[in-house]
């Protein structure tokens, strides 16, 4: 129960509220236009207020929180938890709220700064009223949806015109889980089946994310199941290949050197071998040699003589006897001299041929260490290349991981989501009773605004919870407003009865706009018997010249309900009691 | 067989090869390295005629043995 909206200005018109039907008049004589960007007369500042109180986001230069109000904060007398309290926020210190009063049981108790004064971090605050407004008890938190104090409040709070168009939510674009999630706790059903089908959702997004990342390339050559068990097969195949190469390969330290003797082996080989051709070569002249060189016989040298006599003019010097001496030395050393070198070359020859032998099977057996070890350098590479091997097995088992519990993942998800209607729809039959009271209530309302059934369905579907409202007149005027007014009021009628409840519902002049004169006198009339009947408080916002003073049933006495008349005749007579400009336009719900 | 006749031509009788060896002979050379040297010479042929032509020229006193080595006698 909201008792009074107060500032710490003297100019502010201080508001008092009681329980039961609560009216602020806004009286427009000045016409203005929709480019004013003066502050108007109040009406939703004073929602802005109340909602500031109650611990709404500050968002620097929106809403309250903006230069011409910087010196100011804003109070509320309320009851709450069964305390009275007067809560105090300054715009330009939004961080912290005062609290004057007692808070005993409360569920978190006030920073005390030591001089009396006492106040509520935001988050603190927030958790008390959630607490004693709507029974949150903190372990909603343990689902990734929940319902907040902040995300239930505006159900009985609305602010600005997005909020007035459907029921169901209050602002213009909500998450589906959000109105599901929010709406189901309001109404007394599960929340957290609400919950689980957005999670189940959210799975399902990522995994079918995934999927069209994966078919259109995204993700390049994940390939199917089958593709890449191929190819770990494959690749294994090569590590153990590579594997079992690398423990066979034994690096010897001087490869290098053992390779250049080889070499060298192989050069010192050759010319022996060159040599010895050469040699066989003059073997076999000599030999011919031997053969073919026979002497001359003395008969031919005997003519020789002769015929030297007659040939060569002085008398010979030599004797015959001397020729043939001469003649047989020389055919003698000739003949000696073959038969040497003939042995000579033999000899060289078989030396070589031993030292063949020898460097053949010393070069053999280097050969040998050559292709049984490998270099330092080979057996690096051979371990480099088993460990890329690796890596792309490793690489493409973990793809084939990912391709399997994709399928997994959304065969787990399908399953999930079968059961979860299943469950939901098994306990919403045994909720029956509390949520058919709501609809009820719905069509008790409707009814004394159109004298026609009003449906507040609840259905639970594969998709989650469906809500939708109808009230068979949706041909006349403004009766989709009507629908959120008979729905808040539902809400606050049954939540009545809980310990921890909250007891106001505020609606801004934005209701009655475009609503017939007649469900509008209806509606106060509606709102002012309910809440006096649960000991509830209706606060709103009306402008003056929207009050249906024909249309009110008898004993409707509307101006008993007027709490304070806002006025533009003088700057003074606006809520704030002074005019200022406002940088972001009139009706700024966004922000504080 | 020393001079030429009419069935022997001068450079093919001893006398040719003789002068072949004489030219040969710039140093004193054993047998076996003056064969080595004039063995491909035409007018030489084979190693018979060579030997003959070395006696004819020991004969005409135009060279000697001396340890192993002919030398040319010149005077």
């Amino acid at each position: 129960m909201i008792h009074e909206v107060s500032a710490n200005q003297p100019t502010f018109h201080r508001v008092r509220f009681t329980a039961g039907l609560n009216v602020v008049l806004a009286d427009r004589t000045d016409v203005s236009t929709q480019k004013d960007t003066r502050n108007g007369l109040g009406k939703s500042t004073l929602l802005a207020i109340i909602d500031f109180c109650l611990g709404a986001n500050a968002i620097r230069d929106r809403g309250l929180w903006i230069e011409p109000l910087l010196d100011w904060s804003f109070s509320l007398l309320l009851t709450v938890g069964g305390n009275t309290v007067r809560v105090t926020r300054a715009v330009k210190s939004p961080g912290r709220l005062h609290i004057e009063g007692p808070t005993d049981g409360w569920v978190r108790q006030p920073d005390d700064h030591g001089d009396g004064s006492r106040s509520y971090s935001v988050a603190d605050w927030r958790t008390v009223l959630g607490a004693a407004l709507f029974a949150l008890g903190g372990s909603e938190e343990r689902r990734r949806y929940h319902p907040t104090f902040r995300s239930l409040l505006p159900y009985f709070l609305r602010r600005g015109l997005d909020a007035y168009v459907d029921p169901f939510r209050h602002y213009r674009s909500p998450k589906s889980w959000t109105t599901q999630v929010n709406v189901a706790y309001l109404l007394g059903l599960n929340w957290e089946y609400a919950a689980q089908w957005q999670e189940l959702r959210d799975t399902e997004q990522a995994t079918r994310a995934l999927n069209a990342a994966i078919r259109s390339g995204a993700i390049p050559d994940l390939g199917t199941a089958g593709e890449l068990e191929a190819e770990a097969i494959n690749l294994q195949a090569q590590v153990d290949r590579q594997s079992n190469a690398l423990r066979d390969f034994r690096v010897h330290p001087q490869y290098e050197a053992i390779q250049s003797e080889a070499d060298q082996l192989t050069a010192e080989l050759h010319e022996l071998s060159n040599q010895n051709v050469a040699d066989r070569r003059r073997l076999a002249q000599y030999r011919a040699a031997i053969e073919q060189e026979g002497a001359p016989a003395d008969v031919q040298l005997e003519e020789v003589y002769r015929e030297a006599g007659l040939v060569f003019p002085a008398p010979l010097r030599r004797t015959l006897d001397e020729a043939r001496d001469f003649h047989r030395n020389i055919v003698a050393n000739r003949r000696k001299f073959l038969e040497v070198e003939l042995a000579r070359v033999a000899r060289a020859m078989a030396t070589r041929e031993e030292q063949i032998g020898q460097l053949t099977d010393r070069r053999a057996s280097v050969l040998n260490v050559l292709a049984t070890h490998g270099a330092l350098e080979e057996l690096t590479a051979l371990q480099g290349r088993l460990v890329e091997l690796k890596g792309r097995l490793a690489e493409v088992q973990d793809k084939l991981a990912q391709v399997r519990s994709l399928a997994k993942k959304r065969r787990e998800v399908a399953v999930a989501r079968a059961e979860l209607s299943q469950v939901a729809a098994r306990e919403h039959e045994e909720r029956r009773g509390h949520w058919a009271e709501a609809v009820r209530l719905f069509n008790e309302n409707s009814q004394a605004l159109y004298n026609t059934p009003g449906r507040l369905v609840i259905d639970v579907g594969d998709a989650g919870y469906r809500f939708d409202v109808e009230i068979e007149r949706s041909g006349s005027e403004g009766v989709g407003k009507m629908k959120v007014f008979c729905f808040d009021l539902t809400l606050l009628q049954l939540w009545a009865d809980a310990p921890l409840h909250i007891d106001f519902l505020i609606h801004d002049s934005v209701l009655f706009d475009g609503v017939d004169s007649r469900q509008r006198a209806l509606a106060l009339a509606r709102a002012a018997s309910v809440a006096d009947e649960i000991g509830a408080q209706y606060i709103c916002t009306l402008n003056s010249d929207a009050v249906p003073f024909d249309e009110f049933p008898v004993g409707f006495n509307f101006n008993d309900h007027v709490r304070l008349v806002l006025r533009d005749r003088h700057p003074s007579e606006r809520l704030l009691g002074f005019e200022f400009d406002q940088p972001y336009g009139r009706d700024d719900a966004a922000g504080v | 067989m020393i001079r030429p006749s009419k069935h022997i031509s001068a450079s093919r009788s001893l006398l040719g090869v003789g002068a072949v060896l004489l030219q040969a002979l710039d140093a004193a050379l054993t047998p076996t390295a003056l064969w080595e040297r004039v063995r491909d010479h035409e007018a030489v042929g084979s190693y018979e005629r060579f030997v003959l032509a070395l006696d004819m020229l020991f004969i005409a006193g135009l060279v000697a043995l001396h340890d192993g080595s002919i030398a040319r006698m010149d005077g």
